[in-house]
């Protein structure tokens, strides 16, 4: 059933980049609409900065479009979609980290900011929301101390449900490293948050 | 494992072989770095091989890795206390991926390492193969450490998924199309018939406001009011046309407006009523209300001003004013946060 799902995902995808393709550049905001939420959701993963992920995220959809010509119909659209914003995050990060190094009291004053000097989430109900948002924190902080392809790999298997065979695909890396890469990166997190692994049980 | 190994976690080595890891993923601070050469120094297995330990210092120090020198290194470990499986790995990895990142021969050591754990990783994921799955049944049954290592999967994946969830429940993403769309030669969806000129004058009144004078203030904030309000008959005619007007609009049509009163009320606020959020066909209203009646929720940067985003303690409205590069350092009291200030001027 899931497979039957995606041949007609995939079909869809198919007709909406041939009419692209044909002129028909309106088109292109079903794709956009349709997929910006998962492209979103995996860059503020990796980026954190809200403002950045949702720059990326127009940014990888008008990089898809310009590159449009030279998709292959047979193709999982997504997959190739998700391809083009990896690599503009993973570009992003390494400048972000060499800025980082840089400018270290201007980065370390916005990352305790959050972006933003106030929490919405105090106004809304304190107890509850200020733990999850410092939970969320905490594994955001584990998460950073993984390399941007481990970090990805874990959001690829964890947020999206990919198999290794697709995030072999995605990323352009052997199964083999795929298995080891994710055996890693949750060995790592899994002694970093084991305070809050316990927890949670 | 050392206590003083901070990161990550090498359950089960011994403290100068976690640091040894640490290092080759690349994250061994200044002080592991110290720590491991000295657990190196001590240690029996090298004694007498000062020439390596030269190296090995060299290479940990540098500014990357040596990988020739590491699989010495750990050569001499292994002669004594049955590594050579991980050095052997080491070595195969290594002649592969020289040129690419270090981390990718420790997530192959791992694995090597920890056989187990990795097919309780790959089995978590569905990953093995039905032949792998029957051999692997008998050592499941009963196993507590298979069961610990299921659920650990299990709750780190929830802890990620809901971790990224809630970072990102709130966004709005309408905008996004709005950014792609001009990008690729399509039409500005959020572009507002008739809105460019007032849109203009009130971003030349922002932009003299640093410069003006009380009394040209005044006069200022006539002339944009009499913008604002034929702004309204602008739009009640670009619906007439069957112009799409999304409410998009106000987003940054509110900004704007109050920008402009906030530059002629100083240290007044504008409050515009609920009556344009909820894009009606009403007057526009623009009330002011005093800087205590408001609550800051956010900060914006804009290109010469800070512009402070805020609303009534109600929540009736958005309420916004603007201070110049002179500014200064504004401090406001909040129940939760205690007294914050803006920071220093831009």
């Amino acid at each position: 059933m899931h497979v039957s799902k995606d041949i007609e995902e995939h079909s869809e995808d198919s007709r909406l980049v041939e009419r692209i393709q044909a002129g028909d550049t309106g088109a292109y905001r079903q794709l956009v609409e349709k997929y910006q939420a998962r492209i979103y959701s995996l860059i503020a993963g990796m980026v954190r900065d809200r403002e950045e992920a949702h720059d990326l995220t127009q940014d990888a959809f008008v990089k898809a479009f310009k590159n449009l010509d030279r998709f292959r119909l047979e193709s999982s659209f997504y997959t190739w979609l998700y391809r083009i914003a990896k690599n503009l995050t993973i570009d992003w990060l390494r400048k972000q980290k060499r800025r980082r190094a840089e400018e270290f009291d201007e980065g370390l004053a916005a990352r305790e900011s959050g972006g933003t000097i106030s929490d919405s989430h105090l106004k809304e109900s304190p107890g509850k929301e200020l733990e999850r948002s410092r939970l969320k924190d905490r594994i955001f902080d584990a998460m950073e101390t993984l390399s941007p392809e481990h970090r990805q790999i874990i959001l690829l298997r964890e947020v999206e449900g990919f198999s290794y065979q697709e995030i072999s695909e995605v990323m352009d890396i052997p199964e083999g490293t795929v298995m080891s890469r994710l055996f890693y990166a949750r060995r790592k997190l899994q002694g970093l948050l084991r305070k809050d692994m316990e927890e949670a049980v | 494992m050392s206590e003083s190994t901070q990161g990550p976690n090498f359950d089960g080595l011994e403290p100068i072989d976690a640091l040894m890891c640490t290092l080759l993923e690349g994250s061994a601070s200044a002080d592991q770095k110290q720590e491991f050469l000295a657990l190196v120094q001590e240690d029996p297995r090298f004694a007498g091989q000062s020439e390596l330990l030269v190296r090995l210092r060299a290479a940990v120090l540098g500014e990357e890795l040596d990988l020739d020198v590491l699989q010495e290194f750990l050569g001499a470990l292994s002669a004594a206390d049955g590594w050579d499986d991980f050095v052997e790995c080491l070595r195969d990895e290594s002649e592969n991926t020289k040129s690419s990142v270090s981390g990718e021969l420790t997530d192959s050591i791992m694995a090597a390492v920890d056989e187990e754990g990795l097919q309780f990783s790959r089995l978590y994921d569905g990953e093995l193969t039905a032949e792998e799955r029957q051999a692997l049944a008998p050592m499941l049954e009963g196993n507590p450490v298979a069961l610990a290592a299921l659920s650990s999967h299990a709750n780190l994946g929830r802890l990620i998924r809901e971790a990224v969830a809630e970072h990102t429940r709130r966004d709005d993403l309408s905008g996004i199309w709005a950014g792609v769309a001009p990008a690729i030669g399509m039409p500005d969806p959020e572009y507002v018939e008739g809105w460019e000129p007032i849109g203009q004058a009130l971003a030349q009144a922002v932009r003299e406001h640093g410069f003006l004078e009380a009394e040209a203030l005044e006069s200022m904030a006539s002339s944009i009011m009499e913008e604002v309000e034929s702004f309204q008959e602008r739009m009640q005619r670009a619906k007439a046309v069957d112009q799409p007007v999304t409410r998009r609009w106000f987003r940054w049509a509110i900004p704007t407006f109050a920008l402009a009163a906030a530059a002629a009320a100083l240290l007044f606020v504008p409050l515009i009523g609920e009556e344009l959020e909820a894009e009606s066909e009403d007057d526009l209203s623009i009330e002011y209300a005093e800087m205590d009646e408001a609550m800051i929720e956010d900060l914006e940067f804009a290109e010469d001003v800070l512009v402070h985003v805020m609303t009534e303690e109600d929540g009736s409205g958005p309420l916004i004013i603007m201070i110049d590069e002179d500014a200064g350092v504004l401090e406001f009291e909040d129940e939760d946060e205690g007294v914050w200030d803006t920071g220093e001027a831009i």
